[in-house]
């Protein structure tokens, strides 16, 4: 066989369609494409939005491989009908690095595309900032048992769905969670309990004040019951 | 001056310094066993073993390094309206590649790859892409005279993964 960064050099001279064509032509040649795909490592996967403003998503994937990042690209841009023009929002911001800034009308048709190449690949890391619920359960369906060495969630002050979450979190195998939390609700609470028992390592900051009636103390006592180390 | 290239089937090649300082490979070689152009003893008592290529993909290659030896460097590649990037393949090129089945044109990449002869690599990946570039996989399947062992379940199930591909 070709050696992938030979492979890598026809896919790029090739459009996403054709090369996703190949994968019907035999057995053989979906195992090239997909092959090519299966090794690949995205170190990490963050999806942001700002926490009151949900009407933009930022996507950032860093890869391990630079011919692997400019494939990727290739195919998103053509994929989505990114023009030359739009490119800016579709960018590296260093080696490996894919942003890209979307319409949350779009988030659709990037998440069909994202399904397939997303379903054979390897995550390392998953970074969610203010996720609103209709983008955090697709990251559910899409990653659920997939496994990640960390996850890191900021969760909103108004808008926390700890239940997809919490199931994120169990589904992937994550031992290793970090992210800011506001504990000004006993369902808060409760999440951060439930969280460290599920848990290894974990390493949460509290903003805001604390829920009426609860002391800290109190909760970090229960926190040192919990199985998390 | 010439340098004595030897490919895996022991077969020797002496060629002009020039087409041998088309590959990085080589030239990295030449560079490590202290051989330069202006010491033809260096040249006359050193050859380059090269275990990755056939004697017959070697013979190739050279014939494409002998019509490009005078080449300037190409400015490479332009992403087109679908984002293909595309490098142009000279007349010359296509004509030499054309009569090439995919099992030889790979291998032939494989040595450019291992070779590191950028030019080589790239015309052979742009005449392949050109190749598959709009068929169908059954065409695809019919060009490269391959056997589809992928039954009409599977290629169901593939369709409907990647339906996003053929909006």
């Amino acid at each position: 066989g070709l050696p992938r960064d030979a492979i890598a050099n026809i896919f790029v001279s090739l459009d996403y369609r054709s090369t996703i064509r190949l994968r019907e032509v035999c057995k053989h040649t979906k195992e090239v494409v997909d092959g090519f795909n299966r090794n690949t490592v995205i170190s990490l996967l963050r999806l942001e939005c700002e926490e009151v403003d949900q009407t933009k998503i930022a996507i950032a994937l860093n890869f391990d491989h630079l011919i692997v990042y400019r494939t990727w690209t290739h195919w998103i841009n053509t994929a989505m009908n990114f023009s030359r023009a739009a490119l800016p929002e579709c960018r590296g911001t260093y080696v490996g690095a894919l942003e890209i800034t979307i319409d949350f009308e779009e988030i659709g048709k990037f998440l069909e595309i994202f399904k397939y190449l997303f379903g054979i690949i390897e995550c390392d890391h998953l970074k969610l900032d203010y996720i609103p619920q209709q983008i955090l359960q697709w990251c559910l369906d899409l990653l659920g048992s997939k496994k990640m060495s960390l996850i890191c969630i900021n969760i909103g002050r108004y808008k926390t769905y700890f239940e997809i979450y919490f199931d994120l979190i169990k589904g992937t195998k994550t031992e290793n969670v970090e992210g800011t939390l506001d504990l000004t609700t006993q369902e808060s609470i409760n999440w951060l309990l439930q969280l460290a028992n599920t848990t290894k390592l974990f390493d949460i900051r509290v903003n805001g004040q604390l829920l009426a009636g609860f002391k800290a103390t109190s909760i970090v006592r229960e926190l040192l019951h919990t199985n998390c180390d | 001056p010439n340098v004595k290239l030897v490919t895996s089937d022991n077969e020797e090649f002496v060629v002009d310094f020039r087409i041998a300082k088309m590959s990085v490979t080589v030239s990295r070689l030449m560079e490590a066993m202290n051989m330069s152009e202006t010491d033809d003893a260096s040249l006359l008592s050193n050859s380059i073993p090269l275990p990755n290529v056939t004697k017959a993909v070697m013979a190739r290659v050279i014939e494409w390094c002998e019509k490009h030896k005078n080449d300037e460097p190409k400015e490479e590649k332009e992403n087109d309206k679908r984002g293909r990037t595309t490098h142009v393949v000279s007349d010359w090129d296509k004509e030499f590649l054309k009569n090439d089945e995919f099992g030889r044109l790979c291998q032939l990449m494989g040595a450019a790859n291992y070779l590191e002869i950028k030019g080589l690599f790239n015309d052979i990946s742009q005449t392949i892409a050109n190749m598959i570039h709009g068929k169908k996989s059954d065409e695809i399947a019919e060009m490269f005279n391959i056997h589809c062992d992928l039954t009409e379940a599977e290629k169901k199930e593939i369709r409907k993964k990647t339906a996003w591909c053929e909006d």
